[in-house]
């Protein structure tokens, strides 16, 4: 078996990735020098790889994110209130207004009346279709002294 | 603790800022190569998981969550800084340089530091995939399984990755560590 093969067995038996068969031949082959090798290489890349990067975090980093956070934490908070707020308001707005309304009795007060009573005409015949043209008025009678005037003069 | 921080729980919302600030600050380091793009990255990162916590399900672990969500940031940023400039954001050398000094601390010998040095160039050369498959295995302690589901591939497909990367790893420090790591 070449060393890159033994390299990459040796990380899947620290992996837990082999079978129960090719970890009971890798450990039973450990005292041979090149997977001795194989498996001390791969532990030493392990820790490598387990050690990179820093542990701790720059100074002001954790306090920046907190402030972040905080922020957008007292933001939130304050929109829930203003909309708690305005829903009260406009609630309460509505009763106003509703209120108001029905104290007046309509949008002018109340006091709009209509004028005159309306004429109802009869007719037995069919009703004619509504043209929409205005009928001619009909001609009011002339007084009797006006009349007798006429008669006399043309005659 | 996430149930409590979709209710605005101020003090739930910094236990959590705690808990998963370091993983997403590595995660970033480790992908833009830059402190200051790192910081950057981790906030909008942070921000996005504010705005996203209410789609999240309470009863699954939020690491692997928290990790997908500063994967997919920084790999967005990545792809801005590719298309704003042909200049990467940091040198090669220059990368693994600072992410080997931020990691390793005044206590660790020389012969670590070299060898954290050497490990940070040599990862530094794969692929961002790859780069953040190995971060969240083996530093942060995400399972297979987790990391699948952090960068949005198969089980078995990051399996594989992760096998070729350590092959090209092996690769690229046989020679500096000669027998230690072939």
């Amino acid at each position: 078996m070449s060393n890159p093969d033994l390299g990459q067995l040796a990380d899947s038996y620290l992996d837990g990735d082999l079978s129960a068969e090719q970890a009971r031949w890798f450990e039973h082959n450990l005292l041979r020098p090149e997977v001795a090798d194989a498996f001390r290489s791969a532990l030493v890349l392990r820790e490598l790889l387990q050690g990179q990067g820093p542990d701790e975090l720059p100074a002001g980093l954790l306090e920046r994110l907190e402030a972040c956070v905080l922020a957008e934490l007292d933001e939130s908070l304050a929109e829930g209130l203003m909309g708690r707020a305005r829903a009260v308001l406009s609630t309460l707005g509505l009763a106003w207004r509703g209120a108001s309304l029905a104290y007046s009795g309509g949008p002018k007060g109340g006091r709009e009346t209509v004028s005159g009573i309306a004429t109802i005409r009869y007719s037995l015949g069919p009703l004619a279709p509504n043209t929409g043209a205005e009928e001619a008025p009909t001609p009011k009678k002339k007084p009797l002294w006006r009349r007798l005037l006429t008669r006399k003069r043309s005659g | 603790m996430v149930r409590a921080c979709r209710q605005g729980d101020a003090a739930a919302w910094r236990q959590l800022v705690r808990q998963v600030s370091p993983s997403m600050y590595r995660l970033a380091l480790r992908l833009l190569g830059e402190d200051s793009e790192a910081q950057d990255a981790c906030q909008e990162a942070l921000m996005r998981v504010y705005g996203a916590l209410e789609t999240f399900d309470p009863t699954r672990p939020i690491g692997p969550w928290v990790s997908k969500v500063t994967y997919n940031v920084c790999l967005r940023r990545l792809e801005r800084a590719k298309g704003a400039s042909a200049v990467p954001i940091a040198g090669e050398a220059e990368l693994a340089e600072r992410s080997a000094d931020a990691g390793l601390g005044p206590e660790e010998s020389l012969e670590q530091k070299e060898a954290g040095r050497a490990l940070e160039h040599a990862v530094s050369r794969l692929a961002p995939e790859d780069q953040a498959i190995l971060m969240m295995h083996y530093r942060d302690g995400l399972t297979v399984a987790e990391v699948g589901e952090a960068v949005e591939m198969p089980v078995n497909t990051v399996k594989t990755r992760m096998r070729r990367a350590r092959g090209q790893l092996r690769g690229l420090l046989r020679g500096l560590f000669g027998d230690g790591v072939e």
